[in-house]
């Protein structure tokens, strides 16, 4: 569906994308992961032909992206891009004009879009009325309006309370089971990880790893990650190291690579003599694997 | 909450954007959109083009206007005040169109960002350089159009409402609508606005034929008067008004739709090219 290959883009002397390539297949769900400046927006902005790559191509369908492309991508950017005294149903219907839809497909097109988001209800309250969540999926529902093969979000749900994004995921798979190809982007892994079918990971404009979430897994030795809370870390680390496990530091805690499941009463055993004040097991998550390849990078 | 999706709008690539009728039917829905944005806003954008008029015409028309009719007959109009009705016409259109479409473009890119949503949209950039120009006009001639009703209780006189009166209000509208959309296309903020509407709008108010007959200058400030658009509006409204036909200056006509054709060129091209 969606084909980039070794995409470039400068300003002034500074890369952004250096090189940059990746696929889509049709139906899936990709996760663009990506710090903030590591060209997950340049990418989009590209990739809907309003900015111009240095080097490099980008296809939809097979079609080398230009204006007449256009209609088969929906973008949902990072702001809410709606009119904010035209209301829910105004604002779907003057977008589904401008992508040429004819009477009755306009209509019937923007009542599905309201369904679909969930803001049937809201069809005459004018944006401005709306909550963030809901103008977050007025703004997706317009992404919607002309039914694009490929629908890329930019950070959908940054922003947005629990619900609101419980509300948008169950959205997000729903278009995938209707067929739709989904471009995601995000810096919220958890989001990368209950969604992606597969998830690219973007450093410094460019991927550094790519593959299903089992496949990402398989950069991390270890089956499980051990946190442990001690006053004596540098006893709790030369005991793991005794026992051939890597450590790590996610934030504060002390972490510690499993290469197989350990039982809690093991887990005690093997660092008795070590005052743990908690311990907690989990397994592997993208967070680990995407701080593990980009200190890599940084290394 | 999810229903069956109605056929996909588009399954090929179109070819609708490159045909003309395609143009003028985008350029309306793009002006339609503005005018749903703009209609909570009516009395404000009316209100907001009338204040300058009217303290012109009750300091310069009535004020300044009485000590001059006594002195003078001018060459348009029963007096001073009726002269500068239709410069006070041209004058409101100008700053309306122009200005409501500035800030409405700069707004739309710089703080609702809602330019973007439009530029990612399958329209030819002309169709969005006309939409919004119509916008324009459309502002411009609502505030023109209460200043209008002021000459009408003013004077009387219905040639206001003629068929030529009403063609020259809108190229004049046209033309700095569409300068507006140019100079909201490019700058970088709202004092970005007020700076370029106080060097060119500004000046413009007063040296555009607005309160003087220009016929009457020096040659050289006659060629700066001259390479003013309002100054072919105000002349040949005030012509349209109060001067037979016969003496109407209609090369006015062609200098305004070419410029209007000019900034149409210019700003589909500034469309086609604007990255935001």
């Amino acid at each position: 569906m969606l084909k980039i290959e070794g995409l470039v883009k400068r300003y002034g002397t500074r890369s952004v994308l250096k090189g940059l390539s990746l696929q889509i297949l049709e139906g899936e769900i990709y996760g663009l992961l990506g710090p903030n400046g590591a060209g997950k927006t340049t990418t989009i902005n590209i990739l809907s032909n309003l900015l111009q790559a240095d080097a490099g191509t980008i296809a939809i369908n097979g079609y080398p992206v230009s204006e007449r492309t256009k209609p088969w991508l929906g973008i949902a950017p990072q702001e809410n891009l709606v009119y904010r005294s035209l209301s829910c149903g105004e604002n779907l219907d003057f977008f589904g004009r401008l992508y040429g839809l004819s009477g009755t497909d306009r209509r019937r097109r923007v009542q599905y879009c309201l369904d679909a988001v969930g803001l049937a209800d809201r069809r005459s309250t004018p944006a401005e009325r709306l909550s963030g969540g809901m103008r977050r999926r007025l703004s997706m529902a317009i992404a919607l309006m002309h039914n694009p093969k490929l629908i890329v979000l930019d950070e959908p749900t940054t922003g947005l309370d629990i619900e609101a994004r419980y509300e948008l995921w169950e959205l997000i798979r729903t278009l995938q089971r209707q067929g739709m190809t989904v471009l995601l982007t995000t810096h919220l892994l958890d989001e990368a990880e209950r969604l992606c079918d597969r998830i690219g990971i973007l450093k410094e404009g460019a991927i550094l790893k790519e593959g299903t979430l089992t496949e990402l897994r398989t950069c991390i030795a270890a089956k499980e990650i051990l946190t442990i809370q001690t006053a004596d870390e540098a006893a709790a680390i030369a005991r793991a190291e005794s026992l051939g496990l890597p450590h790590r530091r996610y934030g504060s805690d002390l972490a510690f690579w499993l290469p197989e499941q350990w039982e809690l009463k093991e887990i005690i055993d093997r660092f008795e003599g070590i005052p743990l004040d908690a311990v907690a097991r989990q397994p592997v998550r993208l967070e680990h694997i995407y701080i593990e390849l980009t200190q890599q990078l940084n290394a | 909450m999810i229903t069956p999706s109605p056929s996909a709008a588009t399954s090929a690539i179109p070819s609708r954007w490159s045909i003309f009728p395609g143009i003028l039917k985008d350029s309306l829905t793009v002006f339609w959109g503005d005018w749903l944005d703009l209609r909570v806003r009516v009395t404000q954008v009316v209100a907001s083009g009338l204040v300058s008029p009217l303290i012109y015409i009750l300091a310069f028309g009535l004020g300044l206007g009485s000590a001059l009719d006594s002195a003078m007959q001018p060459p348009a109009g029963d007096n001073y005040l009726e002269f500068i009705l239709p410069g006070m016409v041209a004058l409101s259109s100008m700053t309306i169109s122009f200005g409501g479409t500035t800030f409405s473009i700069c707004g739309e890119r710089l703080y609702s960002k809602t330019f973007e949503e439009i530029l990612l949209l399958p329209v030819h950039p002309l169709s969005l350089f006309l939409g919004k120009m119509m916008a324009g006009v459309l502002r411009g001639l609502m505030t023109s159009g209460s200043v209008i009703a002021i000459a009408l209780i003013t004077t009387g006189n219905w040639r206001f409402l003629s068929p030529l009166f009403l063609l020259v209000l809108i190229l004049n509208c046209a033309v700095f609508s569409g300068l507006g959309v140019i100079i909201g296309l490019n700058v970088k903020s709202l004092e970005g606005v007020g700076l370029l509407n106080n060097f060119l709008i500004v000046p413009m108010s007063f040296l555009g034929a607005t309160f003087f007959d220009p016929a009457t200058l020096p040659i050289v400030l006659k060629a700066v008067v001259y390479l003013l658009p309002l100054t072919y509006t105000s002349i040949s409204l005030r012509s349209a008004v109060y001067l037979p036909l016969a003496q109407f200056p209609w090369y006015s006509i062609p200098v305004l739709l070419l410029a209007a054709i000019v900034l149409s060129v210019v700003g589909a091209y500034q469309f086609s090219h604007q990255k935001d």
